[in-house]
């Protein structure tokens, strides 16, 4: 082996022979020495991503006048400006919005809300899209639950273990998929380490209580290592009681209008049946070379949570005939299992489990001008069972495996980007009572690249993508369960080709001061509900009916930002007009279909035991929007700093062609503000957010009124000896103690946010 | 499968206790090519004391709701029975007990005859107050205007006639006869025969708004088969709008006129095959049957043949053993761990009835056209052509006729609970001669 490069990974900058290389690495060294020092504790307070990594050689060819130690320079790399159209969520913020769900802690985030569920499922909307149009990664690679079939279910990614939230919405997105549309949700926990820890251990502990619910969450961290052998290991208990909250669970006023029912089974002061119980794990390990890395890393989550009584079982009236027979009943001694109060309004629990092995592997300069080639690849083994009284009816099950292939090049001083191809196999079945979707397998493969050019004061990035992807429905006909429906016959094949494109430009005309025009061309293949679903779906509260010839749903936006950083100022707005085309959603076909019966009507008499019947269609949308932020320094005191955030967010969709209805489950406009003090060791803040009625609810919805949310927080950090800092931290939520109905929740008219809460917690990192 | 909610009604009248509205489920079964409706059919079945239900009515003792001029029976229902609304009722309700009708036979009502107001004011029976109509919303998914195939219905899984689902989907019954769709679908029967479903009735004025003079409405209607050749004799149904007992028993008694001849002997009985712990005949255990066994030993119910199926463990007395073993028995969600309801039979192209001895082909496909036909078992291998019609392609698997040589290929028939691949020989005067038979599990293929 040459000398001079003493390692396989050991990078070369110049095509120069080995021997003239090794003659100048004798004069570089004495430099490098020098500033080694300096690098190196500049680089430990630095963050991975910002870090990139320069090994010399250890020998030359010749003994040389003094032995010298192999060194790792750590060279920092100059600070790349603000991207627009990412948000980092991370270090303090993020520890202090942690919460159950993904949705939730990111509720605060502008231009993002909280699809609820009932407190169990939190989906984050961003912009106005979700499910099958924002995609949620861990670490990269896609969450890969059911979370985009169904709302109620649960996004199969821990937020306690996330030490950096992302959520990107411009030419990044590319690198990602069409599921990636309407942006990206992209959780980073460094299950597999990326640095071996500068003592031998290092970590955290956390533990936060919740007074709503009483819910507690625990989670820990270690980090492991010594020289190239790194290890990360991590676990969480979490666990909570009903969800409080101040007025009825049930909007009566929506029950009567809907339903025509005046009486039915609704509780005060609590969302019955909202507990949960989620506990997991990980452990990962990595191999770290000088110049190249490679790790894999197993975890498991099991999450099992309640879902709020829907409209389905409201009527304490319809027991299909029991409830004209048992109050006859003088003794049921010995009969409570299937004559009690839980075998008569069963309860609808999800009992979630996913396994996930990740695998990941840097190179880092290969050759002159590769930067960087990267291969991550996740296997998920996810399944949810949906139980009814404790009884499971459905199994849902998605076993997929993600890849992803990429270089990060530099050719030209100016020019970065990254060349990639990326793949995705997925087998998905559900078994049991309520499977609208059959078994399915799908395959899909990206081309890619993002390219960053810079030139003076200006940054032209790009990215464009190839994907060609296919789904294969394992039966080839459908039949409706106890219908007189005539079998319906499936396409062996639905293929799908898409070609989306990214562009933006970055004017900074002063240091602090950044304006971005973003041109977001993109394209999404239809999705196996949007293709397949055949049956009812009682969490949407509909029959849902596929379309095999639905088309690539295309967006097109345009989004204009505006960022200005002072030192006691800044101010960031972004503007945008999203133009969907062959937007894919649920037609109401005017027809319904009762539940008992397994019958399709014009009509029902108790609507209470019917959904309507929507069939997926495809129809153009508009989508216009804004985010818009001033933070300032009011003053700068002995005690700390006074910050003023004023915030906003909207946006308004609707329909183009025919009667230019509203698109469903919009966000309402939110404004507000929040005040704070801001001290080295403390901060406190007080922040007040106004979300406006909804009044462009949708077809077939309701209007949600406007709310008030009053929310408060303090932290405190404090030194405990040389070893650890504990934080702690308190954080107050809807202080006004308002009933809120999301306009983004399917269940808003039956579980409303939780009530007034105060989380206390401490976290101590070693 | 349907849960029969209207057992509970029926059960309640058997033990004498109060409900606030009266009705009896139409019961359904069929014999050779013809369907029958009718009460109580089935001896025994819960519910069916018919004496209970004249005095109920308020009918003179040994009379059953038969309307004296035409001799059909007349069903009550009531507008006011069930949550979701005045003027609105899913009364009554339809239903056939196991293996009173085929597998997958898919029974259908057909409107008839005039809508008949009973004016509480004059005490008689004519013509609705202008306007008043009841409009039925029936089944779609087996309607003439389905289409199955998503090249056809611009990619959408299933839809109706010309690619939307604008489909007529409800039958008026006006004072001048009836509007909209005559025929729809009821329910398609599971693998047992068993088939226990409602409707959804309206009260309303021409405009489709709800509601509508206090007093009786009167409307007529049959049951056809896509599995038998004659439909059900005619039969009546009377809401109830707002009328109190008394005047409800006069706008009866005036359709039922003064009991002159005996009442008509209702069909020969047929005792359902019994499955332990299924009280209510509707082909399975659930915890109906578990309340109703509760019920009957509550009530001291003794021991007689129309009782003995609550009996369970066959001990000579009902008592609350039987409803443990009946919960032990029990099958259903919410009562045990679900089964998954075979499918197959939902999708069978051919029946065979054991019990009549008719082979029903309900999708035969000759050349590029599909008929319906009926064989009847002659001798032992020989099965006579009884009927065949023209039809649309219904099934997956339909069998095929070459008439070439005269074979009639079958798939797959369901006969005693499993599946069969045959083949049939056209032996000229309408005769087919088995050539093939066997056991098969590829349903589908």
């Amino acid at each position: 082996m040459n000398n001079c490069l003493p390692t396989l990974f050991t990078r070369n900058r110049s095509n120069q022979p080995p021997a003239l290389c090794c003659k100048q690495w004798q004069v570089m060294t004495g430099i490098l020495l020098m500033i080694g020092t300096f690098h190196q504790a500049a680089a430990d307070d630095k963050s991975g991503d910002t870090a990139s990594k320069v090994t010399l050689p250890d020998s030359v060819e010749r003994e040389p006048a003094a032995t010298l130690e192999p060194i790792t320079i750590m060279g920092t790399a100059p600070p790349r400006p603000s991207q627009p159209n990412v948000s980092v969520l991370k270090d303090r913020l993020l520890h202090l919005q942690q919460s159950d769900t993904l949705g939730k802690t990111l509720d605060q985030e502008l231009g993002v809300s909280n699809a609820s569920y009932g407190p169990g499922v939190g989906i984050p909307v961003i912009r106005g899209l979700t499910g099958s149009r924002v995609r949620m990664l861990q670490n990269g690679i896609g969450s890969h639950d059911a979370a985009s079939l169904s709302p109620d279910h649960a996004v199969a990614i821990e937020p306690l273990f996330a030490e950096e939230i992302n959520i990107i919405r411009g030419p990044e997105t590319v690198k990602y998929g069409g599921n990636a549309i309407g942006g990206i949700v992209d959780v980073k926990d460094h299950r597999i380490p990326e640095r071996t820890p500068q003592n031998l251990i290092s970590g955290s502990v956390e533990s936060r209580y919740d007074t709503n619910g009483k819910g507690t969450n625990s989670a820990f961290k270690l980090n492991l290592g010594k020289d190239w052998l790194a290890l990360n290991l991590g676990g969480f208990f979490r666990s909570r009681g009903d969800t409080r909250i101040p007025g009825k669970a049930i909007d009566e006023t929506f029950i009567a209008q809907q339903f025509n029912l005046t009486e039915i089974q609704n509780v005060s002061g609590k969302i019955p049946n909202t507990d949960s119980k989620s506990a997991g794990g990980f452990a990962g390990i990595a191999w770290l070379g000088n110049s190249a890395m490679a790790g894999m890393s197993v975890s498991h989550t099991d999450n099992r949570y309640g879902i709020p009584k829907g409209s389905h079982g409201l009527d304490p009236n319809h027991l299909d005939g029991l409830e004209l027979i048992l109050p006859q009943l003088d003794d049921l001694t010995g009969f409570e299992d299937i004559f009690g109060h839980q075998a008569l309004f069963p309860n609808i629990r999800l009992d979630m489990r996913q396994t996930r092995y990740d695998f990941k592997s840097e190179w880092y300069d290969p050759v002159r001008g590769i930067e960087r080639i990267g291969f991550r690849y996740g296997l998920v083994d996810y399944q949810h069972t949906e139980l009814e009284g404790g009884i499971p009816f459905t199994r849902f099950k998605n076993d997929v495996g993600e890849g992803r292939f990429e270089i990060d090049h530099h050719f030209l001083q100016r020019l970065t980007g990254t060349v990639g191809v990326q793949w995705i196999g997925r087998d998905f079945a559900a078994l049991g009572v309520e499977t609208f979707v059959p078994e399915t397998r799908q395959h899909s493969l990206g081309l890619y690249t993002t390219q960053q050019y810079t030139w003076n004061n200006w940054i032209l990035s790009g990215g464009l993508r190839f994907e060609q992807s296919r789904i294969n429905p394992k039966a080839n006909q459908l039949r409706l369960r106890g219908s007189a429906l005539p079998p319906i016959p499936l396409p062996d094949e639905m293929k799908y080709r898409a070609v989306s494109a990214s562009a933006s430009v970055q004017w900074n005309p002063l240091q602090d001061l950044s304006l971005t025009l973003l041109f977001n061309h993109s394209k999404r293949s239809p999705d196996i509900q949007e293709l397949l679903s055949l049956g009812p779906h009682l969490s949407t509260r509909s029959f849902d009916i596929g379309n095999v010839q639905l088309i690539n749903e295309t967006m097109n936006m345009i989004d204009l930002g505006f960022n200005w950083q002072k030192e006691r100022f800044g101010l960031r707005v972004n503007g945008y007009y999203n133009r969907a085309n062959d937007f894919i959603y649920q037609r109401n076909t005017g027809l319904v279909y009762e539940i008992d019966n397994e019958v399709i009507r014009q009509r029902c008499v108790s609507q209470a035991e019917c959904v309507s019947i929507f069939a997926y269609d495809q129809r153009d949308a508009r989508l216009i929007g804004y985010e818009a932020e001033i933070e300032a320094i009011l003053y700068k005191l002995s005690q700390g700093d006074v910050l003023l955030t004023l915030f906003s967010d909207y946006v308004r969709a609707r329909f183009i062609q025919d009667d230019r209805d509203d698109v469903p489950r919009m966000p309402p406009l939110r404004y507000g503000v929040e005040l704070g003090l801001s001290h080295a060791k403390w901060n406190t803040a007080l922040r007040y957010t106004r979300a406006e009625a909804q009044n462009h609810p949708g077809e077939n919805e309701v209007s949600t009124p406007g709310y008030h949310l009053l929310t408060a927080s303090a932290d405190y950090q404090m030194q405990l000896g040389k070893w650890a800092d504990l934080w702690l931290f308190a954080q107050a939520t809807n202080l006004l103690n308002e009933e809120i109905r999301s306009a983004v929740s399917f269940l808003r008219s039956f579980a409303p946010e939780p009530g007034r809460s105060f989380v206390l917690g401490l976290r101590a990192t070693f | 499968m349907m849960y029969p909610a209207l057992f509970a009604l029926i059960a309640a009248m058997m033990f004498n206790q109060a409900v606030y509205a009266q009705h009896l489920d139409i019961e359904v079964w069929g014999e050779g090519n013809a369907l029958f409706t009718g009460y109580c059919r089935t001896p025994g079945v819960v519910g069916c004391d018919l004496g209970r239900l004249a005095q109920t009515l308020q009918l003179p003792p040994g009379t059953l709701p038969i309307e004296a001029a035409t001799g059909r029976l007349i069903f009550l229902s009531d507008f006011r029975d069930f949550s979701g609304g005045d003027f609105r009722t899913r009364n009554p309700g339809f239903q056939s007990v196991r293996n009173a009708l085929l597998p997958n036979e898919l029974l259908s009502y057909r409107a008839l005859g005039v809508l008949k107001y009973w004016d509480p004011a004059s005490s008689s029976w004519g013509r609705p107050p202008e306007g008043s109509q009841i409009r039925l919303f029936g089944g779609l998914e087996a309607s003439s205007q389905v289409i199955s195939d998503y090249a056809q219905c611009a990619g959408q899984l299933f839809c109706f006639s010309d690619g939307s689902f604008g489909t007529d989907g409800n039958t008026v019954f006006a004072a001048d006869g009836i509007h909209g769709n005559p025929e729809l679908v009821v329910d398609i029967t599971n693998n047992n025969g068993v088939l226990h479903t409602h409707l959804s009735f309206f009260l309303e004025d021409q405009q489709g708004e709800i509601g509508g003079p206090v007093g009786a409405y009167l409307i007529e209607m049959q049951v056809i088969s896509n599995a038998r050749y004659f439909p059900s004799e005619p039969f009546l149904i009377l809401f109830n709008a707002g009328l109190n007992e008394n005047e409800l028993a006069s706008a009866l008694l005036a359709l039922i006129g003064e009991p002159t001849d005996p009442v008509s002997p209702l069909p020969p009985p047929v005792i359902p095959v019994s499955i332990p712990g299924d009280v209510d005949l509707d082909g399975d255990v659930d915890r109906i049957d578990v309340a109703l066994i509760l019920l009957a030993v509550q009530n001291n119910e003794p021991l007689r043949p129309d009782t003995a199926r609550f009996d369970v463990n066959g001990d000579g007395v009902i008592d609350r053993a039987d409803a443990f073993l009946a919960k032990e028995l029990c099958t259903l969600r919410l009562c045990y761990s679900p089964t998954d309801a075979p499918a197959t039979a939902l999708n069978m192209a051919t029946v065979y009835d054991e019990h009549t001895g008719i082979l029903s082909l309900n999708d035969i496909q000759v050349n590029d056209q599909h008929y319906r036909a009926q064989l009847q078992l002659q001798d032992e291998a020989i099965f006579v052509l009884n009927t065949v019609q023209p039809d649309r392609s219904r099934y997956a698997a339909p069998a095929h006729y070459h008439i070439e040589n005269g074979i009639l290929e079958i798939p797959s028939v369901y006969a005693h609970g499993k599946f069969y691949q045959a083949i049939l020989l056209n032996i000229g005067d309408s005769k087919f001669r088995l050539e093939h038979l066997e056991e098969t599990d590829l349903v589908f293929e």
